[in-house]
C-alpha cells in the first residue's frame, strides 16, 4: 500500500523533473515564432521573420557558417585523433596507458576558462589569434576527450577472441581491423562524433578568447546578449537546440539498431 | 626476416597512433597551462605579482567563497533532486530506460549559452514568471528575479542535473535488487530497507556524482555572466574581466592557477574515495 503510493510519487517526481530540464527547449519555439521586435510571450502574430534574418542576414548566417566549418573539421580530427589514442590505450597495451587516457580526457575536468586563458596567452605570443586553423585544433582539444571515452569502453566491452580469429583466418592486421574492428566500433565512433561536433559548434569560451574578429553562432549570440535583446537569438538557439535533438536521435539509433543487430547475430550463432 | 620486420612494425604501431594526440595535447594543452604557471608567477614591471594582487585584493576572497558556496549549494540541490529520478529510471526494464535517458540526454546535449540565454527571459521583468505571478494574483507587480542568486543557481541546476542524474543511474544500475527485497522480506519497512540497504549500496554513486558536481560548478562562466550580471561574479567571471577589462594577465593567470589547484586537489581527493571506474560511466 504504502509502497505503490511511494512509487507513484516517484514516477510523478521524474516526470516533474523532466519537464522542468525540457521547459528551456521547448519555450524556445514560440518563442522564435514571434513576429514582435520585443521578445513577449504568448507571441501575438507568428511568424518566421527572424529565421529569414538568421539565415539572410551577412553576419547571422555568416556566423552560422562558421560554426558548421569549424564544427565538422573538429569532428574529422577528433575522430581520427582520438579513436587512434583509444586503440593504443586498450588494444596495444601501450606502456603509460593510464596516463595518457588521463591526459586525453584531463580537458573535460580542467575548467573551460582556465584553458581558454591559457591558449589565448599562448596564442597572443605566437600570433596565433584569429587564425582559423588554429581555431579549429583549439576546438579538437575539447572535442577528443569525448571520442576517447567513447570508443575506449566499446573497445573494452569489445570480444578480442573475434579479431584473434579473423587473424588465425589469414586476414592481416589492416584487413582484420578494417574488416571486424572498425565495423564493431560504428556506433561508438559515431556517438563520440556527434559528441565532438557539438562540442565544438556550442563552445563559446575558447572562442571568445582566441578567435578575435571571427564570430562563430555562439559568439554572435553572446555579443548580441551583451548589447541588446535581438529576436534572432531565439531563432538561432532554436536552430542549435534543433541541431542537437537531430545528432542525439541520430547517435541513439545507430546504437539502438547496432545493439539490436549484435543481439541477432548473437542469437543465430 | 619478415616476421622480424611485423614484429617491429608491430612494436611501433601503439606509438604512432598515440602520437597525434600527444602532440596536439602537448601543443594546446600542457603548454597553455604551463604559460599560466608561469605569467602568474611573473611581476609585471614595476607592479605587484598576481599573488601580491591576490592578497591584498578586498574583492578577491569574497568571490572565491561566493564561488565556493555557489558550488556547493548546485551540488546539493542537484543530488536531491535528481537521486529519486535516477532511481525511477534504474528501476525501469533495460528497453524503457533507454527512452527515459534520452529525456535526459536532449538538455544535456543542449548549448549552455542556449539554456542560460532561455532562463533570462523567463526570469526578466516581462518574463514568463512575473507574467504568471501577477496572472496568478501571487504579486501585484513585477518581482526581480533575473540578476539574483537565485537566477544562478537555478540555471546552473538545470545545467548540472543531466551530469547528475547520469552518474547515478551509471551506478545504480549495477546494484542488486534483491538486497532490498531480501530486507523487506525479513520484516523492514519500506523507509528502513531504503535508509539501510538502498542508501548505503549508492554511496559510491553519490559521492561520485558530488565531486564531479561541485569540480564542474566552479569553473562555471556563461550561466553566472548572464543569470547572475555584474553583481554576482563568480572566479571565471573575474578571470576573463581581469584580462579583457583589465588587460592584466597575471592577476588573471594567478585565479586561473587557484581554480586549477582547486580542481585537481578535488580530482585527487574523488580517486581516493571512489574507485574510477565509477566515473564517466567509464570502465564499461
Amino acid at each position: 500500500m504504502i509502497e505503490r503510493l511511494v512509487d507513484r510519487l516517484v514516477a510523478a517526481w521524474f516526470w516533474l523533473i523532466i519537464a522542468f530540464l525540457l521547459f528551456p527547449l521547448v519555450f524556445l519555439g514560440p518563442l522564435s515564432l514571434n513576429d514582435s521586435e520585443i521578445l513577449s510571450f504568448p507571441p501575438q502574430v507568428w511568424s518566421f521573420r527572424w529565421y529569414r534574418v538568421l539565415f539572410t542576414d551577412a553576419s547571422w548566417s555568416g556566423a552560422l557558417w562558421l560554426s558548421v566549418k569549424v564544427a565538422v573539421l573538429v569532428m574529422i580530427l577528433a575522430v581520427v585523433i582520438g579513436t587512434a589514442a583509444a586503440l593504443a590505450i586498450v588494444r596495444y597495451r601501450l606502456p603509460g596507458a593510464r596516463l595518457l587516457y588521463g591526459l586525453a580526457i584531463s580537458p573535460l575536468v580542467v575548467p573551460g576558462i582556465v584553458v581558454a586563458l591559457g591558449l589565448f596567452m599562448l596564442f597572443a605570443r605566437m600570433k596565433w589569434l584569429e587564425n582559423f586553423t588554429m581555431l579549429v585544433l583549439a576546438h579538437t582539444v575539447a572535442a577528443v576527450p569525448y571520442v576517447v571515452v567513447v570508443v575506449s569502453a566499446a573497445l573494452r566491452n569489445l570480444d578480442e577472441t573475434i579479431e584473434r580469429a579473423a587473424r588465425v583466418l589469414g586476414a592481416g592486421p589492416w584487413r582484420s581491423f578494417l574488416l571486424v574492428t572498425l565495423p564493431a566500433l560504428q556506433a561508438p565512433i559515431l556517438a563520440g562524433a556527434m559528441f565532438a561536433f557539438f562540442a565544438s559548434f556550442d563552445d563559446l569560451l575558447i572562442t571568445l578568447f582566441v578567435a578575435g574578429a571571427m564570430e562563430t553562432l555562439p559568439l554572435r549570440i553572446w555579443h548580441d546578449l551583451n548589447l541588446r535583446l535581438d529576436p534572432t537569438v531565439a531563432a538561432a538557439s532554436s536552430v542549435m537546440v534543433l541541431m542537437s535533438i537531430v545528432g542525439l536521435g541520430l547517435a541513439e539509433f545507430t546504437r539502438h539498431r547496432h545493439a539490436q543487430r549484435m543481439r541477432t547475430e548473437n542469437g543465430n550463432g | 626476416m619478415q616476421g622480424a620486420l611485423h614484429r617491429i612494425a608491430k612494436g611501433w604501431t601503439a606509438p604512432l597512433l598515440a602520437l597525434p594526440l600527444v602532440v596536439l595535447f602537448v601543443v594546446l594543452f600542457v603548454v597553455p597551462l604551463g604559460e599560466i604557471l608561469r605569467v602568474s608567477f611573473s611581476a609585471r614591471e614595476g607592479g605587484l605579482s598576481g599573488f601580491d594582487w591576490l592578497t591584498k585584493s578586498p574583492v578577491v576572497p569574497i568571490i572565491f567563497l561566493r564561488t565556493f558556496e555557489l558550488a556547493f549549494w548546485v551540488t546539493l540541490i542537484c543530488l536531491l533532486l535528481g537521486y529519486p529520478v535516477a532511481a525511477y529510471v534504474a528501476r525501469q526494464p533495460e528497453q524503457r530506460r533507454g527512452i527515459l535517458l534520452a529525456l535526459v540526454l536532449l538538455p544535456f546535449w543542449t548549448s549552455v549559452l542556449v539554456r542560460s540565454y532561455t532562463w533570462t527571459i523567463v526570469l526578466g521583468r516581462e518574463g514568463l514568471l512575473n507574467a504568471s505571478l501577477i496572472w496568478l494574483g501571487l504579486a501585484d507587480s513585477p518581482q526581480r528575479f533575473l540578476f539574483t542568486p537565485f537566477a544562478v543557481q537555478l540555471g546552473m541546476v538545470h545545467i548540472l542535473l543531466p551530469v547528475a542524474i547520469l552518474t547515478l543511474v551509471g551506478v545504480m544500475t549495477e546494484l542488486d535488487p534483491s538486497l532490498v527485497r531480501a530486507a523487506r522480506v525479513m520484516g523492514a519497512s519500506p523507509l528502513r530497507a531504503f535508509w539501510h540497504v538502498y542508501l548505503p549500496m549508492t554511496r559510491p554513486g553519490i559521492v561520485a556524482a558530488a565531486m564531479l558536481l561541485f569540480i564542474l560548478s566552479l569553473g562555471f562562466y556563461i550561466t553566472p555572466a548572464l543569470l547572475g550580471g555584474p553583481r554576482h561574479r563568480t572566479l571565471a567571471n573575474l578571470i576573463d574581466l581581469e584580462v579583457h577589462q583589465m588587460n592584466n594577465w597575471n592577476n588573471a593567470s594567478t585565479l586561473a592557477l587557484l581554480l586549477m589547484a582547486a580542481t585537481f586537489a578535488l580530482v585527487a581527493l574523488l580517486r581516493w574515495l571512489v574507485p574510477d571506474r565509477n566515473l564517466y560511466g567509464g570502465g564499461r
